[in-house]
C-alpha cells in the first residue's frame, strides 16, 4: 500500500508539474487569435461608450424617460461602476464628438422612437458636470457629430420626425462663442449616422452609408461636392474607420449584409474607391476598432438577411492589415453582440466590447499583441501637444520601436465611433528616448484627447498615455541635475551652455525638449576633475548632454 | 398668449376656453366613438432609416420616403401597394411631403450638391421648384388643389418659408424677416402654415394668403410651437412644446381659440399632425402602453386608434394623414411582449408597418 500510495503521490506531483509547464491551448492560441474574457455584468445594456481623458469609460443606457441619461463610469482597472451626473434631457440617439477641451458634446436625443430633440449638451469629465448649449434648428435623432480642425463640432442629419424625416440642415457648432453657425446652402437629405471624417484638406467627406459620397466645406454656409460612388452600394448599419491620414476603411453593412470592404486615400489627386479583400464573413450591425498597432479589429454583427438577425450573430473578430490589405479571423466572443452595440479601445490596448439590445454582460478582447512578449514601456508622455511640435517619451525600449501612432479616444454610439481615426507619428529614437513629431495641424488630427502608443518590432504595443493635441502647447522641459562627487567634490565647478548651470551654486536646470546642453568640468587649484558618471561619461572637461528626458549627470572632482 | 385672433373681435381669457374645452374633452373621453375602421396594410419598412409617411388625398394615397433597394426614394403608399417614385434625375435621396386630390405630389430631392424641391404630375413628369435667387437648396412640404406648393428655400441668408406658383415661380412668404421660418403645409385658398424663428425659439406661425406672417402662439406654459397642418377652413394643429421639448398637441382654430388637444391616460406628450375640413385630427400620444395614434373628433374627443380597429396584431404608433371622407394613414409596429430590459422602448428596431384605416361602412 505504502508503495503504492508514493507512487500515485509521485504520479499526482508529475501531473501537476507536466501541467504547469505546459504551454495552455488558450495562450498559446491567444498569440495568434486574442482571448475575450468575460467581464462583469451591467444592470443595463450600454450604447453609448466613451473612453474618458482619464481612461476611465462613460456608458448610458438606451430608454425614453430618465434611463437615457443613466450614466455610468466603468473603470477599466476593476470594472467598478460609479454612478455620473445626470443630463437634462433624455439623450439616447444622439450623436456625440469630444471638443478640444477634453469636454464631450453631445447633439440631439430622443423624444420617442423617430421624434428627435432639438438640444445640445456638454459633459465636463473633468467635473462631471453637464452643461446646456443652444438649440439646434430642430430635433435630430441619430445625428453625427464632426470635430473640426478649430475645434468646433460639425451636426448633420438626425430625424426629426417621421412626417418630416431627417433634419437637412448642417450646422456647426461654433465652440468658442458657444454659438450655431447654419450650414444653409448646404441642405441635403442624408442618411442615419452617416459617417463622417475630418479629410487632410479641411473638408469633412460622407463615406457611407449611402453609395453617394461627397466632400461637405463647411467654411461660410457651406457647399456639397461630389466624390464619387462607393462600389458596393447602401451599406446600412456597416462600419467605417480612418486608419491613417486621409485613409478610410469602409465595411461590411447592407440587407442582407456584405462582408466586402472598399478603401479610398482622400491623399490623392482623384479620390476613387476601390474594392480591397473582404472579410471572411458577412456582418452588419459590426464594429470597428482601430488598435495601437494601426490595425483594425472588426467584431459582431450579424450575417442573416434584415434589420438586426439575431438569429445569425457573428462571434469570430477580424483583423485587417493595412499594410497587406489582408484579413486574418481571431477569436469568438461569446455574447452576441448586435443592434446597439459598441467597441470602445482601452489604454491597455484591450477592446471593451458592450451591448447589444438584451445583452447585459460586456466581454474585452485582449489582441494576439498582448500575448507576444513583453510590453514596451513609456514615461514622460507630455499632458499637451502642439501642432508640428516635437516631443519626447522616455521608453528603456527605444531602439525597438518600430511605430507611434496616436488614435482619437473612443465616443461610439449604435457600433460606429463617429470620429475614429489614427495617425502615425513620425520619430528618432536615442538611447533612452524617442522624439516624435505631433500631427502637422487639425486636419489631420482634430484637437481633443488621443492615446498615444509606441509599438515594438514585434508589433506589441506600449499601454497608451493619453495626450490632448492642441494648436499649440508649452515646450517640454526636463531639468538636468549635477551633483559633485569625489575626495574632493567641493572643489570644482560644473557650468552649462546654455547657461543655467553654475554648480556648487544652482546645480539642476530645466531645459526645452531637445536642448543640447554642454557642461563643463572645472577644478580648482590643487584638484583634478576625475571623470563624469550618469548620463555623461568619460574624463573630457566637457560633456554634451541632449535633454530628450531629466537627466543627472555627476561630476567627479579629487585631490591631486 | 392664448388666442390670436377671435371671432367677432372678442378675446377671452385662455382660462375660460381652456376650462371649457378641457370638460367637453373629459366629457365625451370616456365615451367609445361610434366610428370604427377596417384596417388595411399598405407597407412594411425597415425603422432604423428615414421613413416618413404624411398624406393622404381624396383617393386614400399617402406618401412619404424610405429606403428601396438601397437607395432613399419617394414612396407612394396606395391599396394594393407601395410605388417608389424618383425625384430629380440622378437623386440619391428622395422624399414625397405633399399630395394633391388630383395625384400631385411635392417633396424634396437631392441634387449633386444640395437639397432641391419638385413636384411630380399624376403622370410622372417630373420638375423642379427651384430655390429663391441666389440660394442653394429647397423643399416643397404641402400642395393644394391649385397646384401651387409650399416649403422652403435656403442659402446664405438662411432657411426661408417660401410658396411656389402652379408655374413654378418661388416667392419669399412676406412678413418674415432673416432666416429661420418654414411652411409645412398650405390649403387650397392659399393659407400657408409652418413654423418661425421669433428670436425666442420657433413659434407657429400661419401666412393667410396675401398677408403678412401671423404668429399664433403656443400653449400656455409652453415656450415654442410648430404648425404642420391646415384644413379648408383655416384650422390648424401642431404643437407646443415645454422648456424641455416635451410637445403636446395643439389646435389653433379659425376663430382664434388654442387648444390642448391633451394626451392619453398615463402619456404626457402628444402631437397633432393632420386635420380635415370636419374637423378630424390625428396624430400621436404617449400613453401607459407606449406611443399610440390618436384620433381627436368634436364628438369622440381624445381616441386611441388602436381601440377603434379590430384586434390586430399590430399597435399603431402615429397617425400622420386623415382625408375629407375620414380616411387615416397611420403607421406602428407588430405588437410584441416587452420583456423591459430598464425601461427601453423594444419597438425600437421593428419594421415600420404603414396603415390605411377606413371608417366603418367605407368601401375598402
Amino acid at each position: 500500500m505504502m508503495v503504492k500510495e508514493a507512487f500515485a503521490q509521485a504520479l499526482s506531483a508529475l501531473l501537476v508539474v507536466l501541467v504547469f509547464l505546459s504551454p495552455s491551448p488558450v495562450r498559446g492560441q491567444a498569440d495568434q487569435t486574442g482571448q475575450w474574457d468575460t467581464l462583469d455584468t451591467l444592470p443595463f445594456f450600454p450604447i453609448h461608450d466613451h473612453l474618458l481623458p482619464d481612461g476611465k469609460v462613460m456608458i448610458w443606457p438606451s430608454g425614453a424617460g430618465t434611463s437615457g441619461s443613466d450614466a455610468r463610469l466603468w473603470d477599466p482597472a476593476n470594472q467598478s461602476l460609479t454612478p455620473l451626473a445626470k443630463p437634462a434631457h433624455d439623450i439616447f440617439c444622439s450623436g456625440h464628438a469630444y471638443l478640444a477641451d477634453g469636454r464631450l458634446f453631445v447633439a440631439g436625443g430622443h423624444i420617442q422612437n423617430g421624434v428627435g430633440l432639438p438640444r445640445a449638451t456638454f459633459y465636463d469629465p473633468f467635473t462631471n458636470a453637464w452643461t446646456g448649449a443652444p438649440d439646434m434648428n430642430a430635433g435630430r435623432w441619430y445625428p453625427t457629430v464632426t470635430t473640426l480642425a478649430n475645434g468646433d463640432a460639425l451636426v448633420v442629419s438626425g430625424k426629426i420626425d417621421n412626417t418630416v424625416g431627417v433634419n437637412t440642415l448642417p450646422q456647426v457648432y461654433q465652440a468658442e462663442t458657444g454659438t450655431w453657425r447654419d450650414l444653409s446652402s448646404a441642405v441635403l437629405g442624408q442618411a442615419l449616422y452617416p459617417m463622417m471624417f475630418l479629410a487632410p484638406d479641411g473638408r469633412v467627406v460622407n463615406v457611407g452609408p449611402a453609395r453617394t459620397t461627397r466632400y461637405l466645406d463647411t467654411s461660410s454656409t457651406g457647399s456639397w461636392s461630389s466624390l464619387g460612388n462607393s462600389g458596393f452600394g447602401s451599406r446600412t448599419y456597416g462600419s467605417a474607420v480612418m486608419y491613417a491620414d486621409g485613409k478610410i476603411l469602409l465595411i461590411g453593412g447592407g440587407d442582407p449584409p456584405t462582408n466586402t470592404a472598399e478603401v479610398i486615400d482622400l491623399n490623392q489627386t482623384s479620390p476613387a474607391w476601390r474594392f480591397t479583400a473582404p472579410m471572411s464573413i458577412a456582418r452588419r450591425q459590426l464594429n470597428a476598432t482601430l488598435l495601437p498597432d494601426g490595425t483594425v479589429l472588426v467584431t459582431g454583427g450579424t450575417s442573416g438577411a434584415g434589420f438586426n438577425n439575431a438569429s445569425t450573430p457573428v462571434y469570430p473578430a477580424e483583423l485587417w492589415d493595412p499594410a497587406t490589405e489582408t484579413w486574418k479571423t481571431l477569436a469568438s466572443a461569446t455574447v452576441p453582440r448586435l443592434y446597439h452595440s459598441a467597441a470602445v479601445l482601452l489604454p491597455d490596448g484591450r477592446v471593451l466590447s458592450t451591448g447589444g439590445d438584451g445583452y447585459l454582460t460586456p466581454e474585452a478582447f485582449s489582441p494576439p499583441y498582448l500575448f507576444k512578449g513583453a510590453r514596451p514601456t513609456m514615461t514622460g508622455v507630455p499632458s499637451a501637444i502642439g501642432y508640428g511640435q516635437r516631443f519626447w517619451v522616455q521608453t528603456a525600449q527605444a531602439m525597438s520601436i518600430s511605430k507611434v501612432t496616436l488614435i482619437r479616444i473612443a465616443s461610439v454610439t449604435h457600433a460606429f465611433d463617429q470620429n475614429q481615426r489614427l495617425n502615425v507619428l513620425a520619430f528618432t529614437p536615442t538611447a533612452t528616448a524617442l522624439e516624435i513629431v505631433a500631427p502637422a495641424n487639425g486636419n489631420s488630427a482634430p484637437p481633443g484627447h488621443y492615446l498615444l502608443f509606441i509599438v515594438d518590432a514585434n508589433g506589441v504595443p506600449s499601454i497608451g498615455g493619453i495626450v490632448r493635441v492642441a494648436a499649440s502647447a508649452p515646450s517640454q522641459t526636463f531639468t538636468l541635475a549635477v551633483a559633485k562627487t569625489g575626495t574632493d567634490s567641493s572643489k570644482g565647478t560644473v557650468t552649462s551652455s546654455p547657461a543655467g548651470i553654475i554648480c556648487g551654486i544652482v546645480c539642476s536646470k530645466s531645459f526645452s525638449g531637445g536642448t543640447v546642453v554642454t557642461l563643463t568640468a572645472k577644478a580648482l587649484a590643487n584638484r583634478v576633475f576625475a571623470g563624469w558618471g550618469g548620463a555623461c561619461s568619460g574624463t573630457a572637461t566637457t560633456c554634451t548632454v541632449t535633454m530628450d528626458g531629466n537627466k543627472a549627470v555627476t561630476a567627479s572632482f579629487n585631490k591631486r | 398668449m392664448s388666442s390670436y385672433c377671435l371671432p367677432f373681435g372678442a378675446r377671452l381669457p385662455w382660462k375660460s376656453i381652456a376650462t371649457f374645452l378641457a370638460l367637453a374633452l373629459c366629457l365625451v373621453a370616456g365615451s367609445a366613438s361610434a366610428v370604427t375602421y377596417t384596417i388595411l396594410d399598405l407597407a412594411t419598412l425597415d425603422e432604423g432609416a428615414t421613413v416618413v409617411v404624411r398624406g393622404m388625398n381624396a383617393s386614400g394615397t399617402a406618401v412619404g420616403g424610405g429606403r428601396v433597394e438601397g437607395a432613399h426614394r419617394g414612396l407612394l403608399f396606395r391599396r394594393g401597394g407601395v410605388q417608389a417614385v424618383d425625384g430629380l434625375p440622378g437623386s440619391d435621396h428622395t422624399v414625397v411631403f405633399g399630395i394633391n386630390d388630383l395625384g400631385v405630389v411635392v417633396g424634396g430631392s437631392n441634387s449633386a450638391t444640395s437639397a432641391r424641391a419638385f413636384l411630380r404630375t399624376h403622370t410622372g413628369a417630373v420638375r423642379e421648384l427651384a430655390p429663391l435667387a441666389g440660394d442653394a437648396a429647397s423643399t416643397a412640404f404641402g400642395v393644394n388643389h391649385h397646384n401651387e406648393a409650399a416649403g422652403i428655400s435656403s442659402g446664405r441668408i438662411g432657411e426661408r418659408a417660401v410658396v411656389w406658383t402652379a408655374a413654378g415661380a418661388v416667392s419669399v412668404l412676406p412678413g418674415v424677416s432673416g432666416a429661420g421660418s418654414r411652411a409645412r403645409a398650405l390649403n387650397d385658398r392659399g393659407d400657408v402654415v409652418g413654423v418661425a424663428d421669433s428670436g425666442a425659439g420657433p413659434r407657429a406661425v400661419v401666412w393667410p394668403r396675401g398677408g403678412p406672417a401671423l404668429q399664433i402662439g403656443a400653449l400656455p406654459g409652453r415656450a415654442t410651437s410648430e404648425a404642420i397642418a391646415v384644413n379648408a377652413g383655416g384650422d390648424i394643429v401642431g404643437y407646443s412644446a415645454d422648456a424641455a421639448g416635451a410637445r403636446r398637441a395643439t389646435l389653433w382654430t379659425s376663430g382664434g381659440a388654442v387648444v390642448d388637444l391633451g394626451a392619453l391616460a398615463g402619456g404626457d406628450m402628444s402631437q397633432a399632425l393632420a386635420i380635415n375640413n370636419a374637423g378630424h385630427i390625428v396624430g400621436t400620444s404617449t400613453s401607459s402602453v407606449g406611443s399610440r395614434a390618436c384620433l381627436w373628433t368634436p364628438a369622440g374627443g381624445l381616441q386611441d386608434l388602436n381601440a377603434l380597429i379590430a384586434p390586430s396584431s399590430a399597435v399603431l404608433t402615429h397617425a400622420t394623414g386623415i382625408n375629407q371622407t375620414g380616411a387615416i394613414v397611420a403607421f406602428g409596429h407588430d405588437a410584441v411582449s416587452h420583456t423591459d430590459h430598464d425601461g427601453h422602448d423594444d419597438d425600437h428596431e421593428l419594421p415600420l408597418r404603414v396603415f390605411l384605416l377606413l371608417p366603418s361602412g367605407a368601401k375598402p
